[in-house]
């Protein structure tokens, strides 16, 4: 993407505009003359020619007519030769007079073409530097480390996922990464980038150019390759969660649909559209503590879009099975997650709510028995 | 973890069921065709995990980097310095109680050797400070948390508003305990 207003409050560059504003309005000028010049020849070639058939009519009368008459007819035929030749005369000039203009036009069309050219400049490259973290498995002994990359940004997409694929085809072909649908909708590019989790094709490269970016894996993992993560263990924990619609009664299983009410519905919005990126979880300082044993804002928020689907019969069993002092409570509302969500969901808050069912439905279970 | 085989015939769906928990792929040739065979995932959740661990640790890879790595932001700041705060006050509390129980004489003995001591007002305000802001920041903080508690005030937006709400009234107030 070439940008020729290159915002840069120097002088030089506003003299530059200038002179660019200036270029392009000659360039304009020009070819306004020469479509003007091209109309004007057209117009006369057309007139030419309709004269030109008119004139051959007149000849052939005169021919038919005096046909007896020889002298007549000479002089006739002198006569139209005459009238023809004026008229050939006329094209001649006019064909002249195209051709001039022609000769006339090439070094201007020329002299337009370069100006229509020079009107578009050689952008300023705009260089920014990429230092992302970079660990070597098969090397024996290699200590995880920051690169440094430059990426002209004149020539890059918008996307940080866009500079990594770049280093990656043109730089240095080892870089390591996740990334499939390009789109905010997989969640496999999720990253830290500039001490934020998010996902590398959704989150734009800062234009800034004097701050260098930083690219780290995601935080408190363990790491594959630089900057892919063990992601075995949060799948696991979402696993154990049982993430899938349990009935009392399954004999009516795929017989038709349940039904469910609007409100009901309304209900999982929220909730249902986590791509289970990991940002939030690997963004939680708890998480990073106690990874074994206390399961992260995704997964909880999974648990509670469970919990709270009206089609499900076990919701009173799903909360049981988080009663222990790790699984659930180990959250203290850091809020780290609602900050780094990249599809703009609320896991504290679904949290916050589990944590209100788990201390009333013990009640609740006692009242309807 | 529910191993099913999904078949066309629902009588046979309780009998594969139950057999598909204990982990067997039940093969029926004459249903072979209505019957799409689901390979039972022969780990359970806790197996993977315990899996992930024991290769993890036994590996050479390292931890990526997290609070080098992570930008500090507000919340996070004020959610450690309550805890900072918490364990303050605590310990505060707890040195007092056991100072009072051990060391010998009373509370007005001490209160008389501190003022004969001759700090300065500057020194006392920066101490009386030192225990009024810890007091109002956890304070208000605290309330802060029990709203969030009923549910309440999850939007990020509404989390830096009270973030910021917080600090300013603990200023205040704090201030306003020290020159009291």
């Amino acid at each position: 993407m070439s940008s020729i207003w290159i915002e840069n409050s120097e002088m030089e560059d506003k003299r530059k505009n200038v002179a660019i504003k200036l270029q392009t309005i000659h360039s304009r000028l020009v070819c306004v003359c020469v479509c003007v010049c091209v109309c004007v020849c057209v117009c006369v070639c057309v007139c030419v020619c309709v004269c030109l058939k008119k004139g051959n009519v007149v000849l052939q009368n005169t021919r038919s007519h005096s046909s007896s008459d020889v002298g007549a007819v000479d002089a006739g035929i002198v006569g139209s030769g005459g009238q023809r030749n004026s008229k050939m005369s006329v094209l001649g000039v006019s064909s002249l007079s195209r051709c001039g203009l022609l000769a006339l036009r090439s070094p201007a069309g020329v002299a337009v073409r370069y100006a229509q050219t020079a009107a578009a400049p050689v952008a300023q490259p705009r260089i920014k530097k990429f230092q992302v973290y970079r660990w070597d498995p098969d090397t024996p002994g290699d200590k995880p480390r920051m690169q440094t990359y430059e990426i002209d940004l004149n020539s890059c997409g918008p996307m940080v996922l866009d500079a990594l694929i770049k280093i990656k085809n043109e730089m240095d072909p080892t870089l390591t990464f996740r990334r499939s649908c390009r789109e905010g909708i997989c969640g496999s590019c999720a990253m830290n980038i500039n001490g934020g989790n998010t996902l590398a094709c959704v989150l734009k490269i800062d234009t800034d150019i004097s701050k260098p970016s930083k690219i780290y894996p995601l935080p408190h993992m363990y790491v594959v390759k630089d900057l892919v993560p063990d992601m075995s263990n949060f799948y696991a924990q979402y696993k154990s969660i049982e993430p899938y619609l349990k009935k009392k009664d399954e004999s009516k299983e795929g017989k038709e649909q349940y039904l469910q009410s609007m409100e009901d519905r309304d209900k999982l919005d929220g909730l249902y559209e986590c791509i289970l990126c990991a940002c939030c979880s690997t963004s939680c300082p708890s998480y990073w503590c106690i990874a074994d044993k206390y399961l992260g804002p995704a997964v909880l928020m999974q648990a509670y879009r469970w919990m709270i689907d009206s089609r499900d019969d076990f919701t009173e069993d799903r909360l049981s099975k988080l009663q222990d002092p790790f699984s659930v409570y180990r959250c203290h509302t850091i809020m780290n997650c609602t900050s780094s969500c990249p599809k703009g969901l609320n896991p504290g808050k679904a949290i916050a709510e589990i944590k209100k069912m788990m201390a009333t439905y013990k009640e609740k279970k006692a009242a309807a028995v | 973890m529910a191993n099913r085989l999904i078949c066309g015939t629902p009588g046979l769906i309780s009998v594969t069921r139950t057999l598909g928990r204990q982990g067997v792929c039940l093969s029926r040739p004459q249903y072979a065709v209505l019957c799409r065979h689901v390979v039972p995932m022969g780990t359970t959740a806790k197996e993977e995990m315990n899996t992930f661990w024991a290769k993890n640790s036994r590996s050479n890879r390292p931890l990526s980097p997290h609070l080098t790595a992570y930008k500090w932001t507000m919340p996070m700041m004020m959610s450690v310095a309550h805890r900072g705060t918490g364990i303050g006050l605590s310990g505060a509390v707890s040195a007092v109680a056991v100072a009072a129980l051990v060391l010998p004489g009373n509370y007005p003995y001490y209160l008389d050797l501190i003022h004969s001591l001759s700090f300065g007002p500057f020194l006392i305000g920066l101490a009386k400070l030192g225990i009024a802001f810890p007091l109002s920041y956890h304070a208000f903080n605290g309330i802060r948390h029990l709203i969030w508690d009923i549910g309440k005030g999850f939007r990020m937006a509404e989390v830096y508003r009270s973030g910021y709400a917080v600090i300013g009234l603990s200023i205040i107030t704090s201030i306003a305990l020290v020159l009291r």
